[in-house]
Order: structure tokens, then C-alpha cells, then sequence
């Protein structure tokens, strides 16, 4: 890829206004076959270890934990159409606040989130010494968690979005950007996105990202998290993938404290037939 | 700043990436080459074809190649790998025949379209040579 074509390249990748990236199973890239199908579950760690309010620490060491699986199934109609569903169970949330007189508060949630609906459109192109796709996928967010907990993971609102995406593989390398938003009921602020994954291709049953999502909301939310991960095809129908990305910027809210400066892990097995 | 710090570290990591890999991906290997690379896989075995496939860049395209091939009747599932091999830098879908039966080639080009990928043409021993063979039309 010479110069002008990246140029090109990463015009598209931003244009679309801005962005959501999309994870979508199984492990972003399968199946791709007509009739497959599969699943997945992924565990994921989130920890947040301070409290901010916009840019600024109003209570350092007040920290957020949330601990959630994630269980996500894919069908493929043919190439140029598949559909997904995206359904998280907290399995524990706790969060630091701070209290009417300024002390600790500790709030719990736990409990099934939002399922998530999309439908991927995908435009496959196959080249002699590369491979690739175009996706555009509506969703929508169907609530499904309680909503009497003080603290939420899961808003409990519906939702709809928008994602578009690009990406490519050779031999050696892979590239993958998406953008899109997603428009909540309210009182929930619209959220844009925008990610971008550069992978290696190791071994030949075994990728190396890293992968970088931007996301921003209404409210002047702005995070930017990134950091490696790596897929393993363990055989033709289990896949795995651990990926761990950290906040380098973090910025909540201004109109009040959320929790910032994170860290998130994930390990995931996933299924395809 | 330190999106920007950020961004230009994204954009360093790819242009490295690019540079060691030469700047541009694996070339398509010319038909000459890929008729001499079929030609090692298939000389004097009538019992296997070649497909040349646009779009085979991992192992992992094999997996959709495999369910829908071994679908096939004459596809013997008990050679190769479940009845289908890759070779992935001539673009190049190795296909077992069970011994004894027709293989029909419009089904083995159909089974690999279903897969997510373009299969061109294939190669096949005819007794004395590997040729190249074109699908016939529908």
C-alpha cells in the first residue's frame, strides 16, 4: 500500500462522522459461510480506579469493579448477511461514590444487561493476495435489566445504532476501523465510537492485535482506550481470544463524577459450525 | 496532547508493520507459478483437484471450505484434512476425490463460493499433465 492509497484508506476509515466499533461474534471475523453459525461466551474485568468529574480527580482511589460474561450468538445467512445477538449478565458491579457529607458510598448491581440486536451487511471482496469487507450494521438494544439498583451497568433503555466498518487481511497482516453511534431514550446521551485493530498474523492459527476504540457521548464523555490482544484458533470450531486494554484518556462527564483511568480485561471461547 | 502522543503511535506502529512487510502484501503468484505448484500437488493423482480461489489469505478460510466440501458425495473426507487442503500462497483449494467416483467441479466451486470466497479455475491430472480446466457455465 503505497502512500496516497493509506491516505485514502484512512480518509474512509474516519469520514463516516464518527464512529462505533462493533465487536460481533464469533471473535469478529467468523462465520463466514453460508448456513454457520455459532456462539460464545467472553468474561470480562473492568476496573476503574478513580473518580472523576470531565478531566478532573474529585476522589482518587474511589474505584469501580464490574465483573461481566458475556454471551453472544451469530447466524449466517449467506456472505452478505448475518445476525447477532449480544446478551450481558453482571456478575458483580461495584462502584465507589461519594456520599451527601463527602464520605465512601459503595453501590452494587448485578443481574442480566441489555441484549443487543444487529443485523451485519457485508460486502465481501476477494482479491488474489487479499481478502476483505465492507459492513454496515443497524442494532438495536432491547432493555432487559432491572432498573432499581442505584448503580447500573446496563441503562435499561432502548436504543438504536448505526456501525460501519472496513477491513482487510493479507497473509501477514489485518486491519479492521469502524465507526458508528448509537441514539438511547432519555435521559441517556447519544454515543459515538470509533475503533481501529492492527493484527499480525504470527502463526497460522494465531493472530496478534492492537486494537484502539475511541468512544465520546453528548455529555462531553470522551475515552480512549487501547491495548493488545491475541486470537487462537484452537481447531476449526473453537476459537479463543484475550484481549486487556487500558484508558489513556478517560474523560466523564463534566455534569457529575463517574469513574475514569480503567483498565479492562477480557478472555473469551467461542464456537463455530 | 496526549491523544495526539497517542494517534501518532497508532500510526507509527502501521507504518512499521508495512515497512517490514515490505511495504506491499504477499504478490499474487503468476499463473505459471500456481500451474507449477498444482502440478507438484496433483501430478499423477487422479483423485485430487486443485482450485484456484480468490481470497485465501489464512488457514481459518479453510473452515467454511471444509464444512461445505465435505458435504459433497465424492469428496473422500478421510484424506487431506477432512477432504480439503490450502495452499494458501498460490491461492490453491486441494480437493480429495474418493477413489472410483466422478467428481463434478461446478460442485466444488459452488461448495468454496458458499464458503465466502471466488474460486477462478482448477487443475486437474489428466493422465499425462496437470491442466488447467474452466468451470463450465450454467
Amino acid at each position: 500500500m503505497n502512500v496516497r492509497k493509506f491516505v485514502c484508506w484512512l480518509a474512509v476509515s474516519v469520514a463516516p462522522v464518527a464512529p462505533n466499533w462493533a465487536d460481533q461474534p464469533i471473535m469478529n471475523m467468523m462465520p463466514r459461510w453460508d448456513g454457520g453459525y455459532g456462539f460464545q461466551v467472553l468474561a470480562e474485568q473492568l476496573h476503574r480506579s478513580d473518580l472523576k468529574q470531565g478531566d478532573d480527580v474529585v476522589a482518587r482511589g474511589f474505584t469501580e469493579d464490574v465483573t461481566q460474561l458475556h454471551l453472544q450468538g451469530v447466524y449466517t445467512w449467506d456472505r452478505s448477511i448475518r445476525l447477532t445477538a449480544k446478551l450481558p449478565y453482571v456478575v458483580d458491579a461495584r462502584r465507589e461514590v461519594l456520599g451527601p457529607l463527602g464520605q465512601k458510598v459503595v453501590q452494587r448491581d448485578e443481574g442480566i444487561g441489555d441484549l443487543t440486536v444487529a443485523l451485519p451487511l457485508k460486502k465481501y471482496f476477494n482479491l488474489s493476495e487479499r481478502s476483505g469487507s465492507w459492513t454496515l450494521a443497524p442494532q438495536i438494544r432491547i432493555p432487559l435489566g432491572k432498573e432499581n439498583d442505584e448503580f447500573e451497568v446496563w441503562d435499561g433503555v432502548w436504543g438504536g445504532g448505526l456501525s460501519f466498518g472496513y477491513e482487510t487481511e493479507t497473509y501477514d497482516w489485518f486491519i479492521a476501523t469502524s465507526a458508528g453511534f448509537w441514539i438511547f431514550e432519555q435521559p441517556e446521551p447519544a454515543e459515538w465510537s470509533f475503533s481501529l485493530d492492527l493484527g499480525w498474523n504470527a502463526r497460522e492459527d494465531m493472530q496478534i492485535l492492537w486494537e484502539s476504540d475511541l468512544s465520546w457521548d453528548d455529555e462531553s464523555k470522551f475515552f480512549l482506550s487501547a491495548g493488545p490482544a491475541l486470537y487462537w484458533r484452537w481447531n476449526d470450531k473453537t476459537h479463543i481470544r484475550i484481549e486487556w486494554k487500558h484508558d489513556f484518556v478517560s474523560r466523564v462527564t463534566s455534569s457529575r463524577p463517574d469513574h475514569g483511568n480503567g483498565d479492562r480485561f477480557s478472555a473469551g471461547i467461542g464456537f463455530v459450525f | 496532547m496526549k491523544i495526539y502522543t497517542y494517534l501518532s503511535i497508532i500510526l507509527f506502529s502501521f507504518v512499521s508493520q508495512q515497512v517490514q512487510a515490505g511495504g506491499e502484501p504477499v504478490p499474487e503468484v503468476s499463473p505459471e507459478v500456481r500451474l507449477e505448484s498444482a502440478t507438484e500437488h496433483l501430478s499423477g493423482q487422479s483423485n485430487q483437484i486443485a482450485v484456484f480461489t480468490k481470497g485465501l489469505i489464512c488457514s481459518s478460510c479453510a473452515i467454511g471450505i471444509r464444512i461445505h466440501s465435505k458435504k459433497l458425495d465424492f469428496v473422500d473426507t478421510k484424506k487431506l484434512s477432512k477432504g480439503t487442503d490450502l495452499d494458501i500462497k498460490n491461492q490453491l483449494v486441494i480437493v480429495a476425490i474418493k477413489e472410483g467416483e466422478t467428481y463434478d467441479a461446478n460442485k466444488v466451486r459452488d461448495a468454496i463460493y458458499k464458503a465466502g470466497y471466488d474460486p477462478v479455475h482448477y487443475y486437474a491430472w489428466d493422465g499425462e499433465a496437470v491442466s488447467m480446466k474452466n468451470f463450465t457455465q450454467e
